[in-house]
């Protein structure tokens, strides 16, 4: 006797339980499919990149510039120096035209082409496929049109860095604040922290566009594109704002130059523009 | 019914020991995971997913393979299957929940897991992935204890079990084809995006899962009074033969569209696979051992008198298990990364962490399946004694 | 009957498990509730009036975790804009939603003040072991987040 209500009430509370656990997600994703608004792209902020005249400016000079981009956002968002390429992070960085551009790349091209370093970073797609594919919305679209990171939400599982087709995304395999078990030191920092949070190890992280400079208003100018500027020679190459708009410079390069994207034919909608 | 687990000879205590040491072998390299991060992995920035996801993908398959004894038995009333639908069931069981273990140990924040429900994409492969699991899991242990139960008591299983065995079967194929749109929806990925993966998948699954189901068959039919029947697993056995045959058709398929184009993108994975490629070669071996001994199955298993030899049919389940262990795994994940949507080449190789952690989770699966397969067992035994 | 010994022996070994958080800690030393130490209020610069210093809100014991969560998911998953806080308890008065840039400019040092309270109750956002150095026994969120003192 005893059995057989133990039995009912079990099976009761298993159909409960399946139940609610089955209803509840359904029911969260409907009210957030509803909550979610549309997706305004004509204020979408967008870089243009030009590489023209960084390549026509001396192999040095060149080297200079990159390495300041670089140097800036590393350092103003505690990007850790991994020696392993395997698990370096990095959010600008340069890569060979062929690996940049792998669609437009030939076998006659130039030797200016074949050995020119491209700065590549997270495009900031209208249709971003890492967006698409995040399980949890870590990452997402926002209105102003970037591509944005919830490092408290992200649970690493990595499914974004198989989606990226331009490799910009990088994965904590380790703590980025480790320390030398002897000195205490920091081992992939060489100085100080800056206040931005850096990450924990297990989520990914990628270019922001400076989101946090956005966030201050006026008139943003990501880490890169401001050291890129301060380099004699450099100013213009990263040309940073709103796509469109009357007083969009954005825009007046777009419409004055011959642009491309990296692998436009994937249909992501990239957001970094190359003058080439 | 329950109470059939823990009554046991020796035999299934020292099996279920062994099963602990290795499961606490798995946990402690799991332990280093946790406190030093995925760095002690072989996963680079290049190749985000290797040996867990590998697995998950194959145990999927396995899965998903217990439709192929539930279908013609419930569906079409094929009596010769009534012994071997359980252990079907029980075994979809144990690998549904060895793919939920390998996903969970390959996340950077395994902690924050609930996430996938707490804020669910409906956009997003993984989150559909984590349903269709958690559901043909719990599909699965509710249909099999049911009617195990029903034996039990000698009575008909209640009416609600129906509907549920009914909805099984296509759940069973959605899981592996959900987990196939996991990989054929990335437009970075090429080697990826066919339309033949999903097909490709499930071929491969219903030849493995069912060969791996005969090996078990066998193993309890040596061991214990438990048999499921010849004609059972010569059933079986033609179903693995045609599945086989299929998924090499699909194998030959998929080589002519990515080869006679002559498209890189599509061209350079295989050339990776199957000849090397800019000096990087670590998968070759790999490929040529599972597609050796694919033809040769195909070739063996075609021919009914082989297919007869019970000694001879394990030796090929185990072969056409290891082929596509091999296809799934290595081959199919690890090639998607190789070369890189950049045209880099990073290769992996698993360290001997992630080998350890891997271990304890099937360690886990096995268990999982001792226990279930002993219940089944303990009631049969029950009730040839009456 | 011959399972009472058995059953009366199980039923010992889980009251003691049950009960092990009270006994264990009874001879670790003084379990008094610890000192929070508050910002020094001398520090004229600190402060933008000198007197009525206050929290955000009243009762922040018992309500940081919350006020937390909600300006954590403001600020990250907001639209980008700088986002403020309109005070409940204090009404008419708002602060920027920043831990670093709100609360840390008056409660300069976690150590001094997070972790004391946080060590005492043991509490963890999230339970998984952290092979790390002292510093960072506290709270799961200084894993990324940085605070004026440093580390």
């Amino acid at each position: 006797m005893m059995d057989e209500n133990r039995r009912s009430f079990l099976k009761k509370a298993g159909c409960t339980a399946l139940g609610v656990g089955c209803g509840l997600p359904m029911l969260v994703a409907a009210r957030s499919a509803l909550k979610e608004g549309s997706e305004d792209s004509k204020s979408q902020w967008a870089m243009v990149i030009d590489l023209r005249k960084l390549l026509e400016l001396p192999k040095a000079q060149q080297e200079e510039i990159r390495k300041a981009c670089a140097t800036a956002c590393h350092d103003a968002h505690n990007v850790p120096d991994v020696p392993d390429s395997q698990e370096e992070i990095k959010w600008i960085w340069a890569e060979k035209y062929e690996h940049a551009f792998p669609d437009q790349f030939h076998e006659r091209a130039s030797d200016k082409m074949k050995e020119a370093d491209v700065p590549v970073l997270c495009n900031h797609c209208d249709r971003p496929s890492c967006v698409r594919v995040c399980p949890t919305k870590a990452t997402w679209k926002r209105e102003d049109g970037l591509v944005m990171m919830d490092m408290h939400r992200c649970i690493g599982c990595r499914y974004c860095m198989a989606a990226c087709p331009y490799g910009a995304r990088s994965f904590n395999w380790r703590d980025p604040r480790e320390r030398d078990s002897s000195s205490g030191e920091l081992l992939y920092f060489k100085e100080d922290l800056s206040p931005y949070p850096a990450r924990t190890k297990g989520v990914v992280e990628k270019c922001t566009f400076c989101a946090e400079r956005i966030r201050d208003g006026g008139d943003p100018k990501p880490a890169c594109v401001e050291a890129a500027d301060e380099v004699p020679g450099g100013k213009g190459i990263l040309t940073f704002g709103k796509r469109t708009g009357a007083d969009s410079e954005v825009g007046r390069k777009l419409r004055d130059n011959h642009t491309t994207c990296r692998r436009v034919g994937l249909g992501t909608g990239p957001n970094v523009y190359y003058i080439i | 019914m329950l109470e059939n687990a823990c009554r046991g000879g020796k035999r299934y205590w020292i099996l279920l020991g062994v099963w602990v040491l290795l499961i606490v072998l798995g946990l402690a390299a799991y332990s280093q995971q946790l406190t030093k991060g995925l760095t002690i992995t072989g996963m680079s920035q290049d190749v985000v997913w290797g040996l867990y996801i590998s697995q998950f993908t194959f145990l999927v398959g396995v899965a998903a393979s217990a439709v192929m004894v539930v279908l013609p038995y419930y569906l079409h009333n094929y009596k010769a299957f009534g012994k071997m639908v359980i252990l079907g069931e029980f075994l979809a069981v144990s690998a549904v929940l060895m793919c939920m273990l390998f996903i969970f140990v390959d996340m950077g924040q395994p902690a924050r897991v609930l996430n996938v429900i707490l804020h669910p994409t409906l956009n997003s492969l993984m989150f559909w992935d984590f349903l269709a699991l958690t559901g043909y899991l719990v599909l699965n242990l509710v249909i099999g204890g049911m009617t195990l139960d029903a034996e039990r008591k000698g009575a008909a299983a209640p009416k609600w079990v129906k509907p549920l065995i009914y909805l099984s079967i296509p759940w069973a194929v959605s899981i592996h084809t959900v987990t196939a749109f996991l990989y054929s929806g990335l437009e970075a990925r090429p080697f990826w995006m066919t339309a033949i993966l999903a097909p490709r998948f499930l071929a491969s699954a219903f030849a493995s899962g069912p060969a791996l189901l005969i090996l078990l068959a066998l193993i309890l039919r040596a061991c214990t009074r438990f048999d499921p029947g010849k004609e059972a697993i010569q059933k079986l056995a033609t179903i693995v033969t045609y599945a086989m045959v299929i998924n090499l058709f699909f194998v030959l398929v998929e080589l002519f569209t990515g080869l006679y184009g002559g498209m890189p993108h599509h061209v350079h994975p295989f050339q990776y696979l199957f000849t090397g490629l800019d000096g990087h070669a670590g998968l070759v071996p790999w490929i040529w051992v599972c597609e050796v001994l694919t033809v040769g199955c195909v070739v063996l298993l075609l021919m009914p008198n082989v297919r007869k030899q019970e000694k001879l049919l394990a030796m090929l389940c185990v072969a056409v298990i290891v082929a596509i262990w091999i296809e799934k795994g290595m081959a199919m994940i690890v090639t998607g990364f190789i070369p890189s949507p950049l045209g880099k080449i990073t290769e992996y190789t698993p360290t001997q962490y992630e080998i350890a952690i891997t271990v304890g989770v099937y360690a886990v699966g096995f268990f999982v399946l001792t226990v279930l397969y002993k219940i089944v067992l303990g009631v049969r035994e029950r009730l040839e004694v009456t | 009957m011959h399972d009472k010994a058995i059953i009366t022996a199980g039923l010992v070994i889980f009251v003691a498990l049950v009960t092990c958080p009270f006994w264990y800690t009874l001879g670790a030393g003084d379990a008094s509730p610890p000192d929070l130490e508050l910002p020094d209020r001398s520090d004229a610069s600190l402060f933008e009036t000198e007197d009525d210093y206050h929290c955000v809100e009243k009762d922040m014991a018992a309500r940081h975790m919350g006020l937390l969560n909600e300006w954590r998911d403001a600020v990250v998953r907001g639209d980008g804009t700088k986002q403020y806080h309109q005070s409940v308890d204090f009404p008419g008065e708002q602060c920027e939603m920043s831990l670093t840039g709100t609360c840390m400019k008056c409660h300069t040092s976690r150590e001094t003040f997070c972790r004391r309270c946080h060590e005492y109750a043991d509490v963890l956002p999230f339970e998984l072991p952290q092979e790390s150095t002292a510093a960072r026994r506290g709270i799961r969120c200084w894993d990324c987040h940085i605070d004026t003192v440093g580390d």
